[in-house]
């Protein structure tokens, strides 16, 4: 009787446990895929480029503007230009003597402007404040570029300049 | 002692399933916390990739900007080098030239920048 209940015994623990070391009803193997996946940003439209137009400087002083004479052709067929002529002769024969940059322009400004003598000044000293200030203006610009030209390359997806990721994670 | 050994047995057969649970739990974390760990490994390349490439991005950006401010002094300096003023007295017409091409150099620089920036997308 004891011996029937010791095989019934050994029996039902081999049943019981056999269970695990048959691995019948073992656990589901959890395949964990990670990889990295592409955050695509969508980039803007960029603003189009800026059309310039540069302005004009007048630069006036009462300095006499050079009238030299008209270019002559010498004998053996080269021109020269005289150092003494009649004003006639001269390459502006209109500029009366002693013509300087500031009767050029009075009388430029009076062509452009019916007669009247009207234009907006400024010092060499504005001027050179003016051309300061764009070049500021000029490396502002560009930097901020710069800035964007950064963020674009590590927010692009491919190739070399692309480093916008994140992780996927299958289950 | 029949109805003892069925109560040894059931205790037994009891715990030993009970075991087998914990087992099966232990061993279904340990799975999950290795793959946590492989997926943050790759995580973890994937940042260092990205603080690679931004590093190498701020320092070409640096690297422009500096060129920028170099290029910007570089301008500025001929206003210290030379007396404008007295240069504007005597020489009007050089100047007058000088202050019209550099304006349009100027201009030009300004759309030829914002020209390559506009098309960056294409």
């Amino acid at each position: 009787m004891i011996q029937k209940n010791l095989v019934l015994l050994i029996s039902s623990i081999f049943l019981f446990t056999g269970c695990s070391t048959l691995g019948l009803l073992g656990p589901k193997k959890i395949e964990t895929i990670s990889k990295p996946v592409q955050i695509d940003i969508m980039q803007p439209d960029l603003p189009r480029p800026v059309e310039l137009t540069a302005p004009k400087w007048y630069v006036v002083s009462e300095a006499r503007i050079a009238n030299p004479c008209k270019k002559v052709v010498q004998e053996d067929g080269t021109e020269k230009r005289p150092k003494v002529c009649d004003i006639s002769e001269k390459e502006n024969p209109d500029w009366p003597e002693g013509y300087t940059y500031l009767d050029r322009f009075l009388d430029e400004m009076k062509k452009q402007n019916n007669g009247e003598v009207v234009f907006v000044a400024s010092t060499v000293g504005d001027y050179k404040v003016m051309a300061e200030d764009m070049q500021e203006l000029k490396r502002y610009l560009k930097q901020l570029g710069e800035v964007v030209v950064y963020y674009r390359n590590v927010t692009m997806p491919n190739g070399d300049k692309g480093a916008g990721v994140a992780i996927k994670k299958n289950d | 002692m029949q109805q003892f050994f069925i109560a040894i047995i059931l205790v037994l057969g009891l715990s030993t399933w009970w075991l087998y649970g914990q087992n099966q739990t232990f061993k279904a974390n340990q799975i999950k916390l290795e793959a946590a760990v492989e997926e943050q490994k790759q995580a973890m390349e994937i940042m260092k990739e990205q603080y690679e490439k931004q590093g190498k991005a701020l320092m070409n950006m640096s690297r422009e900007n500096a060129q920028i401010e170099e290029e910007k002094a570089k301008y500025l300096a001929i206003f210290s080098r030379h007396n404008l003023d007295a240069l504007a007295i005597k020489k009007p017409g050089l100047m007058e030239l000088r202050f019209n091409k550099a304006s349009e150099a100027v201009m030009e620089g300004l759309e030829d920048d914002t020209e390559k920036l506009s098309t960056l997308n294409q």
